[in-house]
């Protein structure tokens, strides 16, 4: 028969005590108070860094293996890896001349309307986490180079996900997917205005929300961004209109979220 | 320093399932981690398979915690919440382990998530975030139904010589 120790009775006590801390700083940190917000950024950088250097040596041995597998590889392979690529080139330029072709033509309609013109800053993938808590994305730029919550992210002109949260040399992002995004958007030529909004059952694909009572949108037409209050730049591409098997229009994300090494925000400069 | 990390092997283990979990498998176009959640079942098996690990008095297992919310983008305490809330259920039943068995240890792991994730997704409702209750569904059977890899790997090979 087991009894009871002094140290498991400190255990429990331990446990019922860092239950209570762990709930008082849930309820800070969603209380969003200035003083420990400064105080979470600094602890984010600190630790995001840590983890980047500590996991810096499994990353090498992860790269010297994918090259040790390429040296195998066959030159068939290259080859068609090399055309893969040079496909994926072209259709990024293909997106991007799409993108400059909405812009202009929405610009010749609206007379008037201001030309926004944005600095971007090229930023650094550290992580990206997706588990059933969370999904976000950890980049290597924060306040102190001018990213604040709620800029997007971008990349090769199409819409990859916007900033939520921001320390000083780090920010975190989310994807346009992801369930808890809304994106102001227009849609096609006849420029309905709609929210994009993560789709909860398809990983891969996004409802659009608020469109007009009728409206008729044609398959492949190209959604874009709109810049109502300020809150995105105009024009910028997120997808194209597709139908699913009950006939059903929703939109599918242009940008291929496998790749995300590098990608570039748009500072908004709230 | 092999005595060093045998001593603290279930902290390694755990610190380091936060640390690479980027590392990650793909399974019908999302990562594995969102199907199994790794680092609860590691608290559960390691204090199981040995009623003596701590994880320094629970000291470390809140800094571990602090270190998941912060590379996961989640509010602090979120992660800790969790945590000690199974391990607590798994601190309560390595106490009974005289008359405890596989299945009631199975079982009450399986009450600890559903308690956890209750408790964590309680606090999202009471501030209007959305979930998808399917993958919640989905990672609570799939990391249930894992378990017993995980309890046969550290209980007969790892965590006998843990003690912190």
């Amino acid at each position: 028969m087991k009894f009871a120790s002094s140290e498991n009775v400190d255990v429990k006590k331990n446990v019922i005590i860092f239950i209570i801390i762990s709930l008082i700083l849930f309820f800070i940190d969603r209380s969003d108070n200035k003083y420990f917000k400064t105080t979470r950024s600094a602890i984010n950088d600190g630790i995001i860094y840590t983890t980047v250097v500590l996991k810096s040596p499994f990353n090498f041995i992860s790269d010297t293996v994918s090259s040790f597998n390429n040296f195998f590889v066959d030159e068939k392979i290259i080859a068609k890896n090399k055309l893969l690529d040079l496909e994926n080139e072209v259709t990024k330029l293909k997106n991007e001349k799409i993108t400059l072709l909405l812009q202009l033509e929405n610009l010749k309609k609206v007379t008037g309307e201001e030309n926004y013109k944005f600095e971007t800053i090229k930023t650094k993938v550290l992580s990206y986490k997706s588990n059933i808590l969370s999904e976000s994305i950890i980049i290597n730029k924060g306040s102190r180079h001018g990213i604040s919550s709620g800029d997007p992210i971008i990349k090769n002109n199409m819409l990859v996900g916007k900033i939520t949260d921001v320390n000083f040399n780090s920010s975190y992002g989310v994807l346009i997917t992801n369930i808890n995004s809304r994106v102001p958007v227009r849609i096609g030529q006849k420029n309905y205005n709609a929210i994009a909004v993560g789709n909860p059952s398809n990983a891969n694909t996004i409802n659009l929300d608020f469109l007009p009572k009728e409206y008729s949108l044609n398959e492949d037409d190209y959604v874009y961004t709109t810049s109502i209050d300020n809150i995105m730049p105009d024009g910028i591409l997120v997808g194209q209109i597709k139908k699913d098997k009950q006939d059903k229009f929703y939109l599918k994300p242009m940008y291929d979220f496998s790749q995300m090494d590098y990608l570039t925000i748009v500072k908004m400069g709230k | 320093m092999i005595g060093f990390v045998n001593r603290y092997i279930a902290t390694i283990i755990l610190l380091l399932s936060v640390l690479i979990s980027s590392f990650e498998i793909s399974i019908l176009g999302k990562p594995i981690s969102n199907y199994v959640n790794l680092q609860l079942i590691l608290i559960y098996v390691f204090k199981i398979s040995n009623p003596g690990l701590n994880f320094g008095k629970g000291i470390f297992l809140f800094l571990i915690s602090i270190i998941n919310d912060v590379l996961n983008g989640l509010l602090f305490g979120t992660s800790g919440i969790l945590y000690f809330i199974v391990f607590a259920v798994a601190a309560f039943q390595a106490s009974i382990k005289l008359r405890s068995f596989f299945i009631s240890e199975w079982f009450s792991f399986g009450v600890s998530l559903i308690f956890a994730y209750t408790v964590f997704f309680g606090l999202e409702i009471l501030y209007n975030h959305h979930l998808q209750l399917s993958q919640i569904s989905i990672n609570l059977l799939l990391t249930l139904m894992i378990y017993p890899i995980f309890w046969f790997i550290i209980s007969k090979l790892v965590s006998q010589n843990a003690h912190r």
